[in-house]
């Protein structure tokens, strides 16, 4: 037996969780485990998959570890070969072979055959690892032989020996067949996993591979847990030395290293004669000139002229001009868009119309953002009209071509429920038992499985089964399931893309995707575009349409006022239903206490309400710096520059990095690590030696330990929701562009969100009764009258608001279009007239005759059911002879019954509120209306009722859950503490009718109240459906 | 609304039982825990019936079983069985049969009686109670009522109304989308539907519901079809003397399966299960189940095994008559014999085999071996009934074929050369863990046997041939 201190090895075959469902193992740890055991190198060999490598580079560079890339694919009639890249053109060479074999196949799958290799991979060895049990000794010389013609002097044949049986004969039968074929033999060791504990893991995911339960997977599972990075002293009893040893000659040979791997900027962006700063300087002059016809301030000069070095100096030039070239697409089309993220809010991006945040106006400095030390990518995100984005997204393909531009992939990971799902249904448990145990983690337990929820479940954590199960689900959260398309994070090149990193389809027809994500795009410097959807922009673009049409009014969006008084006014008051992100619960209490004045105030409102400075415990300092209720000061003079703007509280991302270099002596490469790992802690953790870091750091420059500490907690609350200053520069300039609009055209406004629709927080039937409280006049849909969306009706003063179709539920937009195509060529007559001449099916004119949409036509609406059901499908010539029937009364539907079916139907009635008929009732049963609720003083107690149009539960308020209840006489928020909401958490969630027992608080003009008994009244609502939107 | 003519003079009492599925449960009083029955499988298990408590909790047919369950947590679930109700029905309808001749089933949960002949003899008020009284004796919560058409009495009986005109559409069998559309125009009861002009109401709601209606009003017939009580085979035999005697016993029991044999000739039938039922004297009667392979009607087959049966079967008094019954008859199948024979196995051939080994050794001893997809040992292998044993998977790794019921320790294992291994098997973390490496090896007598190591130890595990 050899000594384990001169054994050396090189795994070659490893496959990580990136082969999704086999692997179980994370390549970071695969890397990490590698190096601790003293191996030469690891091969990550993910099937048909480069998916996990720059995750395994991440950590090998750190390390200095030698990575080799390569793959596994399997053929269909058994063959297992394992392909390495030597070099920079091996590794294209691997790229482009996994982009042939997964473009031909469906998502998720690929599909190779002999032909494909009848050249061999240039500059890529082959391995070739039979499966267990070992295929005949024929099958295996004609692999071997088919593949030494193909990779002459490069390739091996590989013996894994994971302690099955027959091992020996295995050796003996190899070494002849590799001997008769003039091959080396190697040793290898079919890696599944890091370490042996990962063992049920791996078992569990072949269950859930193959939907089996684990006791009847039988022999699907491996026979022992061998498959993992066994210790070199265990390689060197199971392998002959020479085994071993030329698993580092192979090593040898891969010197491909990731950073090989080049991007180049597309070229196509510049015009000929042109250098790429020449044509971003000619196009930064073209926009000041358009901006500041009268000439630009000084200020702006010198803002532009230091960017356009920076940019210079740092290469960015062809970032700038490919986002530019997209956003000049999109202006051409009257697309909305704007530009935000670090580079987003710059001068150049200003003058180039990336964006509208106006460097002369506010005091955003683009060095705040883009600094030279740090190592960060330029980031500009751009967002269009949702609707519309589809067309900026298939101009970027027809400029670039499908070989040159794809989507950035989005792993998609198992989380908590879906983790309980699939490891409970391999652990064997019923599908009921699977949903009651995932149903328990609604939607707020976190990322752990809570022992309480397990026995609300009827489960006992204590059971051995349980405790396997949650070991298991912890294990298995976080590990990717499979590639979904990015939201739009487009990568453009220069060459042919698959040469850079594989590329497959997305579910989407006609849609692409890398099978690499954002993270692993920034770590390789690649350039990424995202091109974003944003409901928003389609509202505002939609409603200054409308202004146009009913005013003549040609409004943009830089000709809307700044610092409208009237505007923050209606800000100040949270009368903020439908704008852009000023409209959530708990932004909405936040406004009458921060009172935004001016345009930074919103930069600061869309920030502050976030997880971050609420975690760290930021908000309250600030609202009382603001109020003037507490003095200004500075933890120290350095941090002034950083935290002045915001009254010396930390609240953005941005001054949070920055603290930590100026008050923790982070360098910059330590702050941008930072940066990262913030994004990333919650998916993977790695935050610790930060803190000991931070807190250190902060400690030896004499700060408080409690600042410190509060530091910490807001960059661990950034985490999943980082919001940095740079985008709330941007969303900024929406919501107050959205305010304005609400205030001063709220039909319009309205009337341009719902046709927006599905989009912000609230739905229809809520924009709407905002609407009416408004004074807007809400006009119901009539078939004479209404087109699909909505529409504006003039009148004498204000315009009306007439209801589309499309608020309708079940009508189709086809249907829509026929009654508005018939009725522009001849009105209706009769509903027998527009029955006949639409062609409408039975459901539609039902709709419409339930809807009340036929009013015009018929006496009521059991009228107009009767002689909508009275229609048949006729041929043309009975269409003129009337259809005798006999006259019929009907009994008139009651207010109850129309408010039924204008629920059913609209979620929305414009006749009473659906309380207003049960008030009586409810004044029996002494409940006060919700109205009243502000009149109480601070502390009284009472008892109210109301529809829940909105439970909210947002992760930071430590499990307070925000309910909105509605009668007819407004709207009231209740919070919910996290023990009632335990305690009845039923109802809480369930109950659309609540009666709430609590009290009164009251903070200047805000109030709240308090529950403290929740009572489920549904059964008073009969039929009635109120549904609420929850929200994550 | 006109009250229907009814030339015949027929009168029709319905009996409804709205929880017939739960009263065979005995869930259905108003002090049974929340309750209900379901339909459908998985993900499409909905609400069928639920008692009185699950009304109460808001629980109503047709709600998926899951909803159910988490507006009332503590419900109780069971799987809806059709066939139980069915029969529970014909009990019923056998009882039935004392007080009318024509009787009819009204599945899900209704029976109708033609009284009209009866009513002379019993005041139709005291069968009424009678009947109720008798059913809710069996423990059923029930409804009745009477008219001169079945519709109508079904009807009346489900809705507990007095007069038809009251009768909620609701209650009608009928597409429950109609009942709602109608409901949708304020049209509630049968009165209010009879108001809308007959023509127009065809067109908008379809034939089912005004045929149903007709029929109440007596313009339609109705007709019903009359219930029989099933058929199957039982005869009883008395015997001319008591005897014990395994051959005199076979004697008289070749009579009444002769009597078997002309019966399933006629219906051309098979038989699979025979229940035999020897009485005596003042004592419990012994009994004895025949179990055949396969459905057949082999008598001189199944009197030879009856033959071997009744030499072992214990008799603690001598006989006096013998019950020969039989629940089911199959239709007599040939083919799927025929199909065993193309396979190549000569099932004819191993079938009385091995039926007569398994009547000499009894069921149990009689089994075939079948592997298992199991990387255990242990649990690689399961007893099947001879027969049911799929072919074993290719590729299975070196098995022995005697493994020992139990793994024996070694002391030491000197004696042992040739080893080849190790194959380490360890699996089963989820129930029976075992962690093992395996070798063959040769002992020195020249048998070669499977031994593994575990935790230090050795074991001796199986013998290879």
């Amino acid at each position: 037996m050899a000594c384990s201190a001169d054994i050396h090895y090189a795994e070659l075959h490893c496959i990580s969780n990136f082969t999704f469902l086999r692997g179980a193992s994370h390549p970071e740890e695969l890397v990490q485990r590698a190096h601790d055991l003293g191996y030469r190198a690891l091969a990550i060999t993910d099937e048909c998959s480069l998916a996990g490598v720059v995750r395994a580079w991440r950590v090998a560079r750190e390390l200095n570890f030698h990575l080799i890339i390569g793959s596994e694919f399997r053929f269909d009639d058994g063959m297992r070969l394992l392909l390495l890249a030597t070099n920079l053109a091996g590794y294209s060479a691997l790229s482009q072979l996994i982009t042939d074999c997964r473009r031909q196949s469906e998502k998720g799958s690929y599909h190779i055959e002999r032909p494909m290799l009848d050249q061999g991979l240039p500059d890529c060895l082959a391995l070739l690892a039979p499966t267990l049990p070992l295929p005949g000794e024929e099958v295996l010389i004609e692999q071997t032989q088919w593949l030494a013609e193909r990779f002459p002097k490069r390739c091996w044949l590989l013996y894994e020996r994971v302690l099955s049986a027959d091992d020996e004969q295995s050796l003996q039968a190899l070494s002849r067949i590799a001997a008769a074929a003039r091959l080396a033999l190697a040793a290898a060791g079919d890696v599944h996993m890091h370490d042996a504990g990962r063992r049920r893991l791996q078992d569990v995911l072949t269950c859930i591979r193959h939907g089996c339960a684990i006791s009847q997977a039988g022999q699907r599972l491996y026979p022992n847990g061998e498959r993992h990075l066994r210790s070199t002293q265990k390689l060197a009893r199971l392998y002959p030395r020479e085994l071993l040893d030329e698993t580092l000659r192979i090593a040898s040979l891969c010197q491909f290293r990731l950073d090989q791997v080049h991007y180049q900027y597309p070229d196509e962006i510049i015009p000929e004669n042109h250098t790429v700063s020449s044509y971003l300087r000619q196009e930064t002059e073209a926009g000041i000139r358009r901006r500041w016809p009268g000439g630009e301030p000084v200020k702006v000069r010198k803002l532009v002229e230091k960017e356009l070095a920076l940019i210079a100096e740092l290469q960015y030039e062809p970032y700038f001009l490919t986002v530019y070239d997209i956003v000049k697409y999109a202006r051409s089309q009257k697309i909305l868009c704007q530009g935000r993220g670090s580079a987003a809010n710059s001068a150049v991006c200003y003058c180039l119309g990336i964006t509208e945040v106006d460097p002369a106006r506010v005091d955003l400095l683009f060095e705040r953002f883009i600094s030279k030390e740090r190592n960060e990518p330029p980031d500009i995100d751009v967002d269009f009209e949702h609707e519309r984005r589809e067309q900026v997204i298939q101009y970027i393909y027809r400029k670039y071509g499908r070989e040159r531009a794809a989507i950035a992939a989005a792993v998609i990971t198992y989380r908590p429920r879906s983790a309980v799902r699939d490891v409970g249904k391999a652990l064997g448990l019923s599908l009921d038992q699977v949903d009651a145990l995932a149903k328990s983690l609604a939607w707020w337990d976190g990322r752990k499985v809570k022992p309480e929820r397990l026995r609300d479940a009827g489960f006992d954590p204590d059971s051995q089964l349980i405790s396997q199960l949650m070991t298991l689900v912890n294990e298995i959260i976080g590990f990717p399931r499979h590639l979904s398309q990015h939201t739009g994070g487009f990568i453009i090149a220069r060459q042919k893309l698959s040469a850079l990193v594989p590329i497959e389809n997305a579910s989407m027809a006609d849609r692409t995707i890398i099978q690499w994500d954002k993270d692993d795009l920034e770590t390789l410097g690649f350039m990424k575009v995202d091109v974003l959807a944003l409901g928003m922009l389609s509202a505002i673009r939609k409603t200054l349409d409308l202004i146009e049409n009913t005013s003549g009014r040609r409004l943009r969006m830089q000709d809307i006022p700044p610092d409208d008084p009237a505007t923050y006014r209606m800000i100040q008051q949270a009368d903020t239903i439908g704008v852009f992100q000023i409209e959530s619960r708990a932004q909405m209490s936040m406004l009458p206490r921060l009172k935004p004045a001016s345009y930074y105030d919103l930069v600061i409102e869309v920030a502050i309400m976030r997880p971050g400075p609420i975690q760290g415990g930021m908000v309250h300092p600030y609202l009382r710096r603001r109020q003037g209720k507490e003095k200004v000061a500075y933890p120290s003079d350095d941090l002034r520059p950083v935290l002045e703007r915001t009254l010396g509280i930390p609240i953005f991302q941005e001054q949070v990095i920055k603290l930590a270099m100026v008050a923790a002596g982070f360098s910059p490469g330590e702050a941008d690590q930072l940066r990262r790992a913030m994004a990333a802690w919650k998916r993977k953790g790695g935050m610790e030696p930060f803190r000991k870091k931070l807190i250190d750091g902060m400690l030896a420059r004499s700060y408080p330990l409690d600042f410190a500490e509060q530091i910490y907690q807001q960059i661990l609350g950034f985490g999943d929701y980082g919001f940095p200053e740079s985008h709330s520069a941007s969303f900024a300039l929406l919501a107050y562009v959205s305010s304005w609009l609400k205030a001063h055209e709220p039909a319009a406004f309205v009337c341009a969100l719902i046709n927006s629709q599905p989009m912000g927080f609230y739905r229809p039937d809520q924009l709407l009764q905002d609407a009416r409280r408004h004074g807007v006049e809400v006009r119901p849909v009539d078939a004479l009258a209404s087109d699909w969306d909505c529409t504006l009706e003039k009148t004498a003063g204000k315009p009306a608001l007439r209801m589309g179709f499309r608020l309708l539920k079940g009508m189709s937009r086809r249907a829509a279009d026929m009654i508005v195509a018939q009725r522009r060529e001849r009105p209706f007559a009769s509903i027998r007239d527009l029955a006949t001449g639409t062609g409408l099916n039975r459901r539609q004119l039902d709709i419409l005759a339930a809807s009340g949409a036929l009013r015009s036509l018929s006496e009521h609406r059991n009228d107009a059911r009767w002689q909508v059901w009275g229609q048949h499908k006729t041929t043309p010539l009975l269409q003129q002879a009337p259809l005798k029937e006999t006259p019929t009364r009907l009994p008139e539907p009651g207010e109850g019954e129309r408010l039924l079916d204008d629920y059913a139907l609209t979620s929305l009635t414009l006749g009473r509120h659906p309380l207003a008929l049960l008030r009586e009732k409810l004044d029996r049963a002494r409940l006060l209306p919700l109205g009243q609720l502000k009149q109480l003083r601070h502390g009284q107690r009472s008892r109210a009722a109301g529809i829940v149009i909105g439970r909210q539960r947002p992760h930071t308020a430590a499990g307070v859950t925000f309910l909105t209840l509605e009668d007819e006489t407004g709207q009231a928020n209740i919070i919910v503490w996290r023990d009632l909401a335990e305690k009845q958490r039923r109802i809480l969630l369930h109950a659309p009718l609540l009666v709430v027992s609590g009290k009164v608080e009251k903070e200047g003009e805000v109030v709240h109240f308090i529950a403290e008994k929740l009572e489920d009244y549904s059964g008073l609502l009969g039929k009635l459906q109120t549904r609420s939107r929850d929200f994550h | 609304m006109s009250e229907p003519a009814n030339s015949k003079g027929e009168l029709w009492l319905a009996l409804h039982l709205p929880l017939l599925g739960l009263d065979l449960l005995q869930l259905s009083s108003a002090h049974a825990p929340a309750a209900c029955l379901y339909e459908g499988e998985n993900k499409h298990q909905r609400v069928w019936l639920g008692n009185s408590r699950a009304r109460r909790c808001g629980i109503v047919p047709g709600m998926a079983l899951k909803a159910a369950l988490a507006q009332c947590p503590d419900l109780q679930t069971y799987p809806r069985r059709a066939d139980a109700e069915q029969s529970r029905l014909e009990q019923l309808a056998l009882i039935c049969l004392d007080f009318s001749s024509r009787i009819s089933l009204e599945p899900p949960q209704g029976l109708l009686l033609e009284v009209g002949a009866s009513a002379r003899l019993w005041q139709t008020k005291f069968l009424r109670r009678h009947l109720q009284g008798l059913l809710r004796e069996q423990g059923h919560i029930v409804y009745t009522a009477l008219h001169e058409t079945p519709t109508g009495a079904l009807l009346l009986a489900r809705s507990r109304q007095n007069r038809p005109a009251q009768i909620p559409l609701g209650a009608f069998p009928v597409d429950a989308g109609i009942t709602r559309k109608l409901a949708r125009i304020g049209v509630h009861t049968l009165n209010d539907y009879l108001t809308l002009p007959e023509k127009d109401r065809m067109l908008r709601f379809g034939p089912e519901l005004e045929q149903m209606a007709l029929k109440i009003l007596g313009r339609l017939p109705d007709p019903r079809r009359n219930w029989r009580p099933p058929c199957r085979f039982r005869r009883t035999l008395e015997l001319e003397y008591e005897t014990a005697s395994a051959g005199q016993l076979l004697f008289y029991a070749r009579r009444l399966l002769d009597e078997l044999d002309e019966a399933l000739a006629q219906t051309c039938s098979a038989v699979q299960q025979l229940h035999w039922i020897f009485h005596h004297y003042r004592r419990a009667p012994t009994r004895h189940q025949q179990q055949l392979l396969h459905p057949g009607r082999d008598m001189s087959r199944i009197s030879l095994l009856l033959h071997e049966q009744l030499e072992r079967l214990p008799l603690p008094a001598s006989v006096e008559k013998i019950t020969l019954q039989v629940n089911r008859f199959w239709p007599k199948a040939a083919d799927s014999l025929s199909l065993l024979r193309d396979m190549g196995q000569n099932i004819d051939a191993i079938e009385p085999l091995l039926e007569k080994l398994q009547a000499r050794l009894g069921a149990q001893a009689v089994y075939q071996l079948r592997a298992l997809p199991d990387h255990r040992p242990e649990l690689a292998w399961a007893r099947v009934a001879p027969g049911k044993a799929t072919p074993p998977p290719d590729q299975l790794p070196p098995r022995p074929l005697w493994l020992l019921p139990q793994p024996r320790k070694l002391s030491s294992i000197r004696s042992f050369r040739h080893w080849r291994g190790p194959e380490r098997i360890a699996s089963g973390w989820w129930e029976d863990d075992i962690r093992r490496d395996y070798y063959r090896a040769r002992h020195r007598s020249g048998v070669t046997y499977w031994l593994y190591h575990h935790a230090g130890e050795w074991f001796i595990h199986g013998v290879f041939g």
